[in-house]
């Protein structure tokens, strides 16, 4: 239909896509299918549904003080409980970047492109220093 | 010698509204050998791009569909198109930016909207802000018209456009050799409101008779806008031209003039709204 | 349509302004699960008028919900983040493979956007809270005032690279398919491209915002990439961005699923619906309203911390 085109996607860019593509679906169905679990009650919670009303509108600080909500990866023990398996779903969308970032160094690298092995290393560093929750502790 | 126009600009977007527009155009590029833009607008935002992807791809292959068309019709008739696809969410501000960016003289466009019945009726609102808006003339084809060959008919009252449409319209006459014929209108049935019109046609033919225009001078009674249609058909003009608003308030600087919308609407010939 | 679009904006309406009433009488009988609907159906709303409208869903949720809920703001910019980081991610991989996220052109973009982010963030969670209002009611009017006043260029016109865009070799082609052209483009002004990403990072963080409204004039008028490549690599920082900025939220304990989950799955719903809409509706009168709408809802977060309507 269309005349013939100089234009092709760069291959590391359908390598990116499809990974990322693949990551964001999984945290899809697992954050939906946790969080349906949690509402209808097949999973057990960590702060009865009844308190939630009063819960939400205190602030970040008073909320962890009358729930003992873990912070940092603290609520990973606690997978079994509906809130946080629906996190674990959000986790994994807040993640699927780390996917196809190392398979685009590995690109990079072999075309000794290295600016952009460096850039995406860095980027990788500062995801994994974001979810290592070292800058978040102590509070 | 130049003519009135030299950078036309044909804004279609190939439906079957589109196609009065595009026979004129297609005349005037091969009466006057002048080379012919097109602009296509299409509804869109960076927001609806990203968030579906694959929508955009239809409409787009659909698009291109129209032009492929569009620029086949081109060739039939002899004329070389540059067209131009412009995104955006109101489409007649692309047709006017199309127009500013190109230092068009003339925009070229069908006269019907071509969504929802009532807009089938009266003059497109698409259409209606490219006529009050665009920085140059605008030309309204109705679908079934030709480019003009038997009279042109300029309506004039004492407003600021008067002198602009006099000498466009006695331009335009000379150059395509037909006879003109000005008409002024008194609304109202009285000897001042008749003396009042005449003294504008008398001023606006001096005007026209300086392009060496044959001219032919009318004073009519009657609400305007009927009044020169009225006119028009009996004097056989197949182009009326006219300007953008008469001598209405600066409140209605806004809008575009109530008589210029009413010719158009009626209109079974192209209207030339003479602009800025 | 005009009586769909009628019907969609009173309900909006309806539901933004049925549910500070129900916080007042009471909220804290009804039953838990009022909440999370009330939520569903407003970001469902929001996700229809969003796309006709062109003003992203991320930037309508904070200040609409923050402003009209009674959840507090922590909660709710945690969620925005969501919203718009799932938005991105819906439509990144299409827009990679299609060349209109350009892995060249965002990333070095996204890697400063995405380090100043969690400073925004941890900068916006350490904030009292009447001061992150304030500040979020004046961005939200700053946006609007950009979004009235921000032209584009579909194609802008960019006579030679600047020296780090050579350096990075960010350029591209992509297939108009309307015109049914290639399009061949470079960037210019990439320094300072880098510093306006690094703020827009900040506020991203910050406030729980999508960055949209912010990325494509950079990359567009700034940088002078064509609209689509700014639009669809925009759409790509903002899975890295937010990203970032989601882990600090998250790590925080500021990610409830109760009000995170209902947001971000009625707000990609009404997506589905709202991009079926753009030619039905008349998009520049839906956009008049969402921005008037957004107008309202800075005003209130101003008001809010200031303290004047409470």
């Amino acid at each position: 239909m269309n005349s013939p085109s100089a234009w092709e996607t760069p291959a590391e860019q359908l390598r990116y896509a499809k990974l990322l593509g693949l990551g964001a679906r999984l945290g899809v169905v697992v954050t939906i299918a946790a969080f349906a679990a949690y509402a209808i009650g097949i999973l057990p919670t960590d702060v009865s549904f009844a308190r939630i009303p009063e819960l939400m509108r205190m602030s970040l600080e008073d909320y962890l003080a009358a729930t003992g909500r873990p912070t940092g990866w603290g609520w990973l023990a606690q997978i079994r409980n509906g809130e946080y398996a629906s996190l674990a779903g959000i986790a994994i969308l807040a993640s699927c970047s780390l996917l196809p970032l190392p398979v685009i160094i590995l690109h990079y690298a072999r075309r000794r492109d290295w600016i952009f092995v460096i850039v995406c290393t860095l980027q990788i560093g500062i995801l994994l220093l974001a979810a290592s929750g070292a800058l978040t502790a102590g509070h | 010698m130049t003519a009135t126009y030299s950078r036309l600009l044909l804004a279609t977007e190939h439906t079957e509204f589109d196609v009065g527009a595009e026979r004129v155009a297609f005349a005037l590029a091969m009466r006057h050998r002048l080379p012919l833009a097109a602009v296509v607008p299409m509804l869109s935002n960076p927001v609806y791009e990203v968030a579906a992807p694959e929508l955009v791809a239809r409409a787009e292959q659909e698009i291109a569909g129209r032009i492929a068309a569009l620029r086949e019709a081109a060739t039939a008739a002899g004329v070389t198109l540059d067209i131009h696809v412009r995104r955006g969410d109101q489409p007649w501000r692309e047709i006017v930016a199309e127009a500013a960016q190109r230092e068009s003289d003339l925009i070229v466009a069908r006269r019907r909207g071509n969504r929802g019945f009532m807009s089938r009726l009266m003059l497109g609102e698409m259409v209606g802000n490219v006529a009050l808006h665009a920085p140059c003339s605008v030309l309204l084809v109705p679908r079934a018209c030709g480019v003009w060959t038997r009279r042109v008919l300029a309506g004039v009252d004492g407003g600021p456009a008067m002198a602009d449409v006099a000498r466009y319209a006695g331009r335009l006459a000379v150059e395509d050799a037909l006879p003109l014929t000005i008409v002024g209108v008194a609304m109202q049935d009285t000897r001042e409101a008749r003396e009042a019109a005449a003294a504008v046609v008398a001023s606006a033919e001096a005007i026209a008779a300086k392009a060496g225009a044959q001219i032919d001078s009318r004073v009519v009674e009657g609400r305007p806008r009927d009044a020169i249609t009225q006119l028009a058909a009996e004097v056989g003009a197949d182009l009326v031209v006219i300007g953008r608003r008469g001598e209405a308030s600066t409140l209605k600087r806004l809008m575009l003039g109530s008589t210029t919308r009413g010719v158009v609407e009626a209109a079974s010939y192209p209207v030339l709204i003479v602009g800025a | 349509m005009p009586f769909a679009l009628a019907l969609a904006a009173a309900a909006l309406l309806l539901a933004i302004g049925a549910t500070p009433a129900l916080a007042a009488n009471g909220g804290e009988a009804a039953p838990w699960w009022v909440w999370p609907l009330a939520l569903f159906v407003v970001s469902f709303l929001l996700g229809i008028v969003a796309i006709p409208a062109g003003v992203g869903g991320g930037i309508l949720f904070v200040p609409i919900v923050g402003g009209f809920f009674p959840f507090h703001l922590d909660f709710v910019r945690g969620a925005g983040l969501l919203v718009a980081l799932a938005g991105a991610l819906s439509a990144g991989p299409m827009l990679l493979r299609s060349g209109l996220a350009d892995l060249r052109l965002g990333l070095p973009l996204a890697l400063l956007a995405s380090t100043s982010s969690i400073f925004g963030a941890l900068l916006g969670l350490a904030l009292p809270v009447a001061a992150v209002e304030v500040a979020l009611g004046i961005a939200i009017l700053g946006i609007v005032a950009l979004m009235v006043t921000a032209g584009k260029s579909e194609q802008p016109v960019v006579a030679r690279p600047d020296a780090l865009a050579a350096a990075l070799s960010i350029h591209g082609v992509y297939r108009d398919t309307a015109s049914g052209e290639d399009v061949r483009w470079q960037v210019h002004r990439t320094p300072l491209g880098l510093i306006l990403f690094t703020g827009i990072g900040v506020l991203a963080g910050m406030f729980g915002i999508g960055a949209g409204w912010a990325n494509v004039p950079a990359l567009n008028l700034v940088m002078g990439a064509p609209l689509k490549v700014a639009a669809g690599t925009s759409s790509f920082i903002l899975t890295l961005v937010d990203s970032s900025a989601a882990w600090v939220y998250i790590n925080k304990g500021a990610v409830l699923a109760v009000i995170a989950v209902p947001s971000v799955a009625g707000m990609m719903l009404g997506a589905r619906i709202g991009v079926r809409l753009l030619t039905i509706l008349k998009a520049a009168v839906l956009r008049r309203m969402v921005l008037t709408l957004l107008l309202f809802a800075g005003l209130r977060a101003l008001m809010k911390g200031t303290g004047l309507w409470t």
